[in-house]
């Protein structure tokens, strides 16, 4: 539907850009959060892509996790590791509809989302703040800074 | 300021009010634009809004950047995110698919008043909580709704005498897209660069097919690598290198291989010890410069706060500002002079960097310089390292003859070390210094 809308907008000297992925599959589900899913309709997807040296190596076996806190609970919704691209892919997660954000009068919160990054070599990064909307691919790119050289106070 | 806008290769954004002290981070322009779009708009607005909303984004910035409107107040950075000053900017923030494949398509385009040279400083605002005599965000999403171009938007915001400029220069001199796509059964030149830039950056991101093939020709692994690289750096993968393809290759493959150069070219740590001079600050040229240069690039490459600076030998006035950018860090008086506590600590944080780095990264930024000149005479690993590449230059430049690789420098070493040189046009001595290193090295490896 999302894609319809799209072509129907666009002006030929404008052709719209193919989203690099379509959301597919479901978020991990748990009875205690069913509300909030079922609040938040739509879905996308969210790619974490870790490097270091402004792109010039991937980082593979970084721990990443994806949490949200509903209702004051902390959730873990994925725990993978970076493949040897340094990317974690295609999670899944609710988000609002599509209608809601064409209209500035929406007072339905962002689908937000907390993500945390491990690797025992590099400064790790806790809860970075990421929104995800409906059938989009949320990209997370993180450079991540070595631990060596970090700032001596004094 | 320069006469033609280009586009910067990096951009330094204040992390916070202009006068007010906070962290300097310094990241890839195009990168930069994708934050910002991605912050200060939704993603799934109607196209010609988006389009228009990042134009202002960019146009914005390089007026900032071409006026040079912070550094001719005395700061050391191009941009805030302050949106009271500029745009929003969210340090590791997320990216959208749609604001990134747009971003990539149109990164070198901008907006100008017709007669006009410098990029539009396009103010915005989101129409709704604020308003003001520019472009409206939401206001964007209705005049797409109702059939406006992105031209459209824009003359109706900004003037019916505003023209979008397209695909302007790069500050880095990177070669402009010849116009054409590159797609399977292509051939030429850009093919055979383009095959030699995927096979390098392939040694970084191993999970992009090697193309086995040198020929010129747009083959079926030539397809299959592109895909795999346009799923990585998240373009649609088709296969086919338009502009936003070849942009990102020669973005990466800058990345990968000035790192591998930098690395190469690492200047000998007991030679710098011994010559360096008490001072060093603006003005100054030589080796010892050379060398903070050189530690100073190398570090900027893992810390987002240290400008990227180039290896010139002079200490201008972007070494000045790297100076000025790592005392603050590291807490030392802030001079922009390069003092011996200074350069005690750079050097030390240098050593650290390589040192302590994951040894697969370690690996992969190339054969790094061993310290000291190779001379007639030497034996060992670094001899037979230099050796194997002398030799592989051998095999396909008559000039230089092919020799032992046996870790012993010998007469037949120094003979190829010798022509390598001639053809370089520096001293014929037979030593292989950092700069035969890093000649022979890339060389090599091109081959």
């Amino acid at each position: 539907m999302f894609r319809d809308y799209l072509d129907i907008q666009a002006k030929p000297d404008e052709i719209y850009p193919q989203p690099v992925t379509v959301p597919q599959g479901e978020t991990p589900f748990r009875e205690e959060y069913e509300e909030y899913i079922r609040s938040y309709p739509g879905r996308g997807t969210l790619k974490v892509q870790i490097s270091v040296a402004r792109g010039a190596f991937p980082i593979k076996n970084v721990l990443v996790d994806v949490s949200q806190i509903y209702n004051g609970v902390r959730y873990s919704l994925y725990n993978d590791v970076t493949d040897i691209s340094g990317i974690v892919d295609n999670m899944v997660l609710p988000a609002r509809s599509i209608e809601s954000t064409l209209n500035f009068d929406t007072v339905q919160p962002e689908a937000e989302y907390l993500v945390t990054v491990f690797h025992p070599d590099f400064r790790e990064l806790t809860d970075c703040a990421v929104v995800i909307h409906d059938k989009t691919e949320t990209i997370l790119p993180i450079s991540l800074v070595p631990l060596t050289g970090e700032r001596k106070d004094g | 300021m320069a006469d033609i806008p280009t586009i910067p290769t990096y951009i330094t954004v204040h992390l916070g009010a202009p006068n007010t002290a906070a962290e300097n981070v310094t990241v890839p322009f195009a990168a930069y634009i994708k934050n910002v779009a991605s912050a200060e708009i939704y993603p799934n607005w109607p196209p010609a809004s988006l389009r228009a909303n990042i134009l202002a984004q960019i146009s914005y910035t390089l007026n900032r950047v071409y006026t040079e409107y912070y550094p001719s107040r005395g700061y050391d950075f191009d941009i805030t995110n302050d949106t009271r000053y500029d745009h929003a900017y969210k340090p590791d923030g997320e990216v959208f698919d749609t604001v990134s494949l747009i971003v990539d398509e149109i990164f070198n385009n901008y907006i100008s008043r017709r007669g006009a040279v410098e990029p539009l400083a396009a103010k915005f605002c989101d129409g709704k909580v604020t308003r003001c005599d520019g472009l409206s965000q939401w206001g964007t999403v209705d005049l797409a709704e109702q059939g406006f171009t992105t031209l459209e938007i824009l003359r109706y915001y900004y003037g019916d005498d505003v023209e979008i400029v397209e695909n302007a220069p790069l500050a880095d001199n990177t070669p402009s897209y010849p116009g054409t796509p590159l797609a399977r059964g292509s051939f030429g030149n850009d093919v055979r660069i383009l095959k030699n830039e995927l096979n390098r950056i392939r040694r970084n991101y191993p999970a992009i097919p090697e193309i086995n093939s040198s020929t010129s020709v747009y083959d079926g692994e030539t397809e299959e690598a592109v895909k795999t690289f346009q799923r990585i750096f998240n373009l649609t993968p088709d296969g086919v290198v338009g502009k936003a393809t070849w942009y990102k290759v020669k973005d990466i493959f800058n990345a990968v291989k000035r790192l591998s150069e930098l690395t190469s070219e690492g200047l000998t740590i007991p030679e710098i010890e011994r010559v360096f001079r008490t001072e060093l600050s603006a003005g100054d040229s030589g080796v010892e410069v050379e060398a903070v240069q050189y530690y100073l690039a190398f570090l900027g490459y893992f810390y987002p706060q240290l400008p990227p600076i180039p290896v010139t030998g002079f200490f201008d006035d972007a070494t000045r500002d790297a100076v000025f950018t790592f005392q603050s860090e590291y807490g030392l008086p802030i001079t922009g002079v390069v003092d011996i506590a200074t350069y005690a600590t750079i050097e030390r944080e240098y050593k650290r960097a390589v040192a302590d780095l994951p040894e697969n990264y370690q690996s992969a930024i190339g054969e790094p310089y061993p310290g000291r000149f190779l001379v007639e005479g030497d034996r060992g690993e670094e001899v037979r390292v230099i050796q194997r590449y002398i030799d592989r230059i051998g095999r396909t430049d008559p000039a230089v003859p092919e020799i032992d690789v046996d870790g012993i420098f010998g007469p037949q070493t120094r003979r190829a070390v010798e022509a390598i040189q001639a053809q370089l046009g520096v001293e014929r001595n037979g030593a292989v210094g950092p700069v035969e290193w890093v000649e022979i090295i890339t060389r090599g490896n091109n081959i």
